[in-house]
C-alpha cells in the first residue's frame, strides 16, 4: 500500500489502485480563475487525460471498479449553505447512493456527492460505483481509503 | 624531400594513433552494450538485465506500485498488478540523445504489438530531472512519472530502457533499445516468450503457471486442481 500527500491531504491507496493529488493547492490563476486541488483514486488504471470529475476515467471502469474524487473549492466557498457539513465523511452508506448523483450518468453505475468544510477547506467528496445493485458490496473498500484520508 | 618523407610519416604515423584510439574506443563500446544486452547488430536481449541478479526470466517486478510525482508538481501513485493488461515502463530522460526518437513517438499515434498495453514513461526525480525540459519533452497522452525511486528499485542500468509487465506484476521482457523498430521487436520477442515458458527454468515455469491460473481466477485449493480429467463425462 502506498501513500499520496500532497497539498496537505493525505491518503493510503490501496493495493492495485491508482491515484494522483494535484499540486493546485488554489493558486489564483492569470484570468482570475482559481486551480483547484484535485485527489483521484481509481481501483482500475487511470486514464492521463481525464475531467476533475472523471470524465475519460469512468468510462473505463467495469462493475467491480470504484473511482473517487476529492475536490476542493475555494476560500470563498466556506460557511456558504452548500459547505454546512463539519467534517470528513466517512462509513458512507448504500443508501446515500444514487444514480441521479453521478456527472456522467453511465449504464449500472451509482454516485455520491457530499459537500463538507474541515479545518476551513471546502470540499466535494464525490464517490463513483461500477454497479448500484453490488455498491454494499463495494463499500467497504471506499469507506477503508477514507479511514485513511487525512487532510490538514 | 626529406622534409616531405618526414612530414609524410608524422602524418602516418598520427593518423595510425587515431585509428588504434577509435578502434579502441569502439571497442569499449560494444563491451558495454554486450554487457547491458545489446549485441553488435542492435537487436537487444530480453529477460533480465546483467546488471541485475538474474533468478527465472519470468519474475516479479522489484515493484508493482509506482509513486513519484507529475511534472505539474503532483503526488502520483501507479500500479502494475491492476489486473488489466500490459504495462510498458518506458525509462527515459531529457538529456539522453537516444531518447530523442522514442519521445517523438511517444508524442504521436502509435501502436504497440502487445495489446492492450499501457505506456508509462518513468524519469528519474526532480533533483535529477529537468522539469521544464521535460515539460517541452513530455507527450500529452503518456503519463509521465518522476522518481528515482522507482528508477533505483528496477535498478536501471542506462537510458533509453524498457520493461514489459503483465498485469499481475510478472516482468515480461526488459531491455535497451536504440531505436523504435529494436522496441517493437523486443516487445514482440517478450509477448511471444511469456506465452512460451519452455525457455525457463524449474521455478520459471512453477511461477509461469501459478500467474496463468492465478489470472484465470484459480487459486490455491481451488476444487478444479484435483479433478481427474478421466472422470469427465
Amino acid at each position: 500500500m502506498s501513500r499520496l500527500d500532497q497539498s496537505g491531504i493525505g491518503v493510503e491507496v490501496p493495493p492495485g489502485w491508482e491515484g494522483s493529488i494535484s499540486a493546485g493547492g488554489l493558486q489564483l490563476l492569470a484570468d482570475g480563475a482559481s486551480e483547484a486541488t484535485v485527489m483521484h483514486l481509481g481501483s482500475f488504471p487511470l486514464p492521463v487525460e481525464r475531467g476533475s470529475f472523471g470524465s475519460g476515467a469512468v468510462e473505463l471502469m467495469n462493475h467491480q471498479d470504484i473511482f473517487m474524487v476529492l475536490f476542493e473549492y475555494g476560500p470563498d466557498s466556506v460557511g456558504t449553505a452548500l459547505f454546512a457539513e463539519e467534517g470528513i465523511p466517512r462509513n458512507l452508506q448504500a443508501r446515500q447512493f444514487d444514480r441521479n448523483m453521478l456527472q456522467r450518468a453511465l449504464p449500472g453505475q451509482t454516485g455520491l456527492q457530499q459537500f463538507f468544510t474541515y479545518r476551513e477547506r471546502a470540499f466535494c467528496l464525490y464517490v463513483v460505483l461500477g454497479s448500484h445493485i453490488d455498491r454494499a458490496d463495494l463499500l467497504p473498500r471506499v469507506n477503508s481509503v477514507l479511514d485513511s484520508l487525512e487532510i490538514q | 624531400m626529406t622534409a616531405v618523407v618526414i612530414i609524410e610519416g608524422v602524418v602516418i604515423l598520427l593518423l595510425a594513433i587515431l585509428v588504434g584510439g577509435l578502434l579502441k574506443s569502439h571497442a569499449e563500446i560494444l563491451r558495454q552494450l554486450n554487457a547491458l544486452g545489446v549485441s553488435e547488430d542492435g537487436s537487444v536481449s530480453v529477460g533480465t538485465s546483467q546488471t541485475r541478479p538474474k533468478t527465472t526470466g519470468f519474475e516479479k517486478a522489484p515493484m508493482t506500485t509506482l509513486s513519484g510525482v507529475d511534472l505539474a508538481g503532483g503526488s502520483v501513485s501507479m500500479s502494475l498488478d491492476h489486473g488489466r493488461g500490459n504495462t510498458l515502463l518506458a525509462f527515459l530522460s531529457s538529456g539522453c540523445l537516444s531518447c530523442e526518437t522514442f519521445w517523438d513517438e511517444f508524442g504521436g499515434e502509435f501502436d504497440l504489438p502487445t495489446p492492450d498495453t499501457r505506456t508509462v514513461i518513468v524519469t528519474k526525480g526532480v533533483n535529477s530531472e529537468s522539469p521544464s525540459k521535460l515539460r517541452e519533452l513530455a507527450p500529452s497522452k503518456v503519463p509521465l512519472l518522476m522518481s528515482d525511486d522507482v528508477w533505483d528499485s528496477f535498478r536501471v542500468p542506462m537510458t533509453p530502457y524498457f520493461l514489459l509487465v503483465d498485469g499481475t506484476g510478472m516482468v515480461m521482457g526488459e531491455g535497451a533499445a536504440a531505436s523504435w523498430r529494436h522496441l517493437l521487436g523486443l516487445l514482440r520477442q517478450s509477448a511471444a516468450d511469456a506465452a512460451n515458458p519452455l525457455h525457463l527454468d524449474t521455478e520459471g515455469r512453477r511461477q509461469f503457471t501459478d500467474t496463468q491460473l492465478r489470472s484465470a481466477g484459480v487459486h490455491p485449493g481451488d476444487p478444479s486442481l484435483y479433478e481427474n480429467p478421466l472422470d469427465e463425462k
